[in-house]
């Protein structure tokens, strides 16, 4: 394996991550007693778990090819003080302190390049648009309108994409969409628009 | 137990499986089996998330049996075109490619995929009846169990769950550790009090396990087909003569009956399944040919062998999950999620409260066996021309189903983003080399596992030794500890990598 330090690495920091963040946030669910445990008891044991196991693949990466991981270390320097100084500082300027999991979103991110360059990039952000696109449209903008957006962008996915066969197999889809699952399955979706949703507030008058 | 209490059992369920609605559900599950089983790309575990939602229209018998008709009839899909076009549907008719291919080449295609078949067939009727006879004796053993030994067992699932993973262990105990975190957030059911909900309403019943398993499957899986550049070449070869010849018959059915018993006791472990139940009966023909140096240019013997294994251990490994309620493996955490969408809590009462369902399923895993070999046959010509359906449009179909799919679960926009999120991590998981499998199965048993502690704890007053004095209990974390022990040993986890690279 030719990346395999740089995702040991990479797998740790997520782990360790995720576990320090669940650490933070269950730190006041209550531990009740051995005979009746709390609510806070597994998440406390899982957290720690999961940190341990994290802090274990970083050695192991760190170990196996230091100067793989090395280069990763400006990213997670940079995202960590952004993120410190949100998490402290944000309170006091009024703003939530959850905006510090921006920053080190943005990292694992830039991280993920660096440590395992060649991600797909371009299917990740499409299937994920188109996937976001279907939740938020679906209510307000019909069946139709939201399987065109969301099939069109998952389409934009992939280079290998010929929009002339695309169309076509759009129109089928369309017919079997709201064919099957509409007036088969009769769920409780609009075929049609039924409002302008909120989030497009500046087409409202 | 008796043979008449056998017997009993047996009409009962083929009174369920022989009615037309179940036939027809049976027919539908093994034909879907097979048509993803042709599909490389299209596994049974993202399919089987995708229909969960689909499943709530039917009745819990029809849910269960096609559900149950897509995981074996995708091993016989797999190893279709793994003989014609040297293209492994599934992971695991992968070693079946290596001789099965050659075969095809030589001309002999016809008597590998029947070989392959009746390997198959052979090999499903004596695992349905492995499943029968081991059934009552196994949940009668499950119905003494403690909240204490419940909890041992779990913590031995998923022990056997990373063990038998692929790739690095800590890497599994990890996904484990995360999915039980990520199975906690929601109410707890105890004490009332919300966690890791961040005030949002939607996340009050936690996420639902066919959204984290339509994301991290159905998701992960159209991202990295699209990412992935390898071309299809359909190479099409004619296939002449199905009959094998009675030397063939000869050569195949000594390896038909190893591979049988060798993939029946592979599946009843948990994270066995298929995949390891083929290999290891590959590995075992090979080493026990008086020619194993033909082996890989054409040997039906390495045809007979693993296509017999996987069927068997996709069969047996119901067997957990039946009468423990404990899934081995993503498939059956699939069957589970079925079940409770149905409302049945899986366990060892499903089959006193539930016998119709329970037996029923289980005959009609013989008689989509049947249904297999009389599909597959005459219809190979039309499963290969299905591998000319283009990715690029595959996969904008499945999208779109992954989504209306779990919109249609409770009409909640919000779902479909949760989705969204974990096809994102799972894809992350793909690319970090980690399987989400154990992931999955500690997301099913995190929950689980908190309330059988918490009900041993209030048995035994807060004394946690419990766990320990127990005998039962004790011996299932003993098993676990060794099984640990074993992987971590160096010399042994060098001959397990070996195995998975083989």
């Amino acid at each position: 394996m030719k990346f395999r330090a740089g995702q040991d690495f990479a797998t740790g920091m997520l782990f360790a991550l995720f576990g320090a963040a669940a650490l933070y946030i269950g730190a006041d669910y209550s531990m009740g007693t051995a005979q009746r445990p709390g609510t806070g008891v597994l998440p406390h044991i899982l957290s720690w778990c999961l940190v341990v196991t994290g802090l274990v693949l970083i050695l192991q990466g760190v170990i196996a090819e230091s100067k793989v991981v090395r280069s990763a270390l400006p990213t997670i320097l940079i995202s960590s003080l952004v993120a410190a100084a949100l998490f402290f500082g944000g309170p006091v300027i009024g703003i939530s302190e959850a905006w510090a999991t921006l920053p080190v979103v943005i990292g694992c991110l830039v991280m993920m390049e660096i440590l395992l360059p060649g991600t797909a990039w371009r299917p990740l952000a499409a299937v994920t648009i188109a996937t976001v696109v279907f939740g938020i449209a679906l209510d307000d903008l019909g069946l139709v309108i939201t399987m065109i957006l969301t099939l069109t962008i998952c389409a934009a996915g992939t280079p290998e994409t010929r929009w002339r066969e695309y169309f076509m197999f759009l129109a089928l889809m369309l017919v079997l969409g709201v064919g099957t699952f509409v007036l088969l399955l009769g769920m409780p979706i609009p075929i049609w628009p039924v409002r302008i949703p909120h989030w497009l507030f500046f087409l409202q008058r | 137990m008796g043979f008449e209490e056998t017997w009993h059992h047996l009409s009962l369920g083929f009174s369920v499986a022989l009615s037309m609605q179940n036939l027809f559900w049976c027919f539908i599950g093994v034909l879907i089996g097979t048509a993803i089983g042709v599909l490389p790309g299209v596994g049974p575990t993202a399919t089987m998330a995708l229909l969960l939602p689909i499943t709530y229209f039917l009745t819990p018998e029809g849910a269960l049996i096609m559900l149950a008709g897509i995981y074996y009839g995708a091993q016989y899909g797999g190893s279709t075109t793994a003989i014609l076009v040297n293209l492994p549907g599934e992971a695991s008719s992968v070693v079946t490619a290596l001789d099965g291919y050659q075969m095809a080449r030589q001309g002999r295609a016809g008597p590998a995929l029947a070989i392959s078949a009746i390997g198959s067939f052979f090999a499903g009727t004596v695992a349905t009846c492995a499943i029968v006879m081991a059934a009552p004796p196994l949940t009668r053993l499950a119905q003494q169990f403690a909240p204490a030994d419940y909890f041992s067992l779990m913590v031995l699932g998923l022990v056997l769950a990373v063990v038998m993973a692929s790739g690095s262990i800590v890497k599994a105990i990890g996904m484990v550790f995360l999915g039980m975190l990520l199975g906690l957030i929601g109410t707890d059911v105890n004490t009332g009090n919300t966690r890791f909900t961040f005030g949002i309403s939607d996340l009050f019943d936690g996420i639902g396990f066919v959204i984290v398993a339509m994301g991290l499957f159905g998701m992960a899986e159209i991202i990295k087909n699209l990412g992935d550049n390898e071309r299809r070449d359909l190479v099409s070869s004619k296939v002449s003569g199905l009959m094998p010849t009675r030397e063939d018959f000869k050569r195949s059915w000594p390896p038909i009956v190893r591979g049988t018993f060798l993939g029946g006791l592979l599946g009843i472990l948990p994270g066995g399944g298929g995949v390891l139940g083929s290999f290891a009966s590959y590995a075992l023909e090979k080493k026990i040919s008086p020619t194993p140096e033909k082996f890989g240019k054409g040997e039906i013997e390495g045809v007979a062998g693993p296509e017999s294994a996987n069927n068997a251990a996709a069969q047996t490994s119901f067997i957990p999950m039946l009468t423990l309620g404990i899934p081995s493996n993503a498939v059956m955490a699939m069957m589970i999620g079925g079940m409770m969408i149905h409302g049945i809590v899986p366990g060892p009462q499903v089959m006193d409260q539930k016998p119709d369902l329970f037996w029923g399923m289980i005959v009609s895993m013989w008689i989509g066996n049947a249904m297999l070999v009389i599909l597959n046959l005459p219809l190979i010509g039309i499963w290969v021309k299905m591998l000319l359906v283009p990715y690029r449009l595959l996969a904008i179909a499945i999208l779109f189903f992954c989504c209306i799919g779990v919109y249609s679960l409770n009409n909640l926009w919000s779902e479909v983003l949760f989705m969204a999120m974990f096809g994102m991590l799972g894809f992350i998981f793909v690319r970090l080399d980690c399987e989400p499998a154990p992931l999955l199965l500690g997301y099913l048993l995190g929950p689980l596992m908190e309330v059988y502690m918490r009900r041993a704890m209030l048995l035994s007053r807060g004394d946690a030794l419990v766990f320990f004095q127990r005998p039962l209990s004790l011996a299932f974390l003993i098993i676990a500890v060794i099984a640990l022990a074993v992987v971590i040993f160096p010399n042994i986890r060098k001959a397990r990598e070996e195995a998975f690279q083989e």
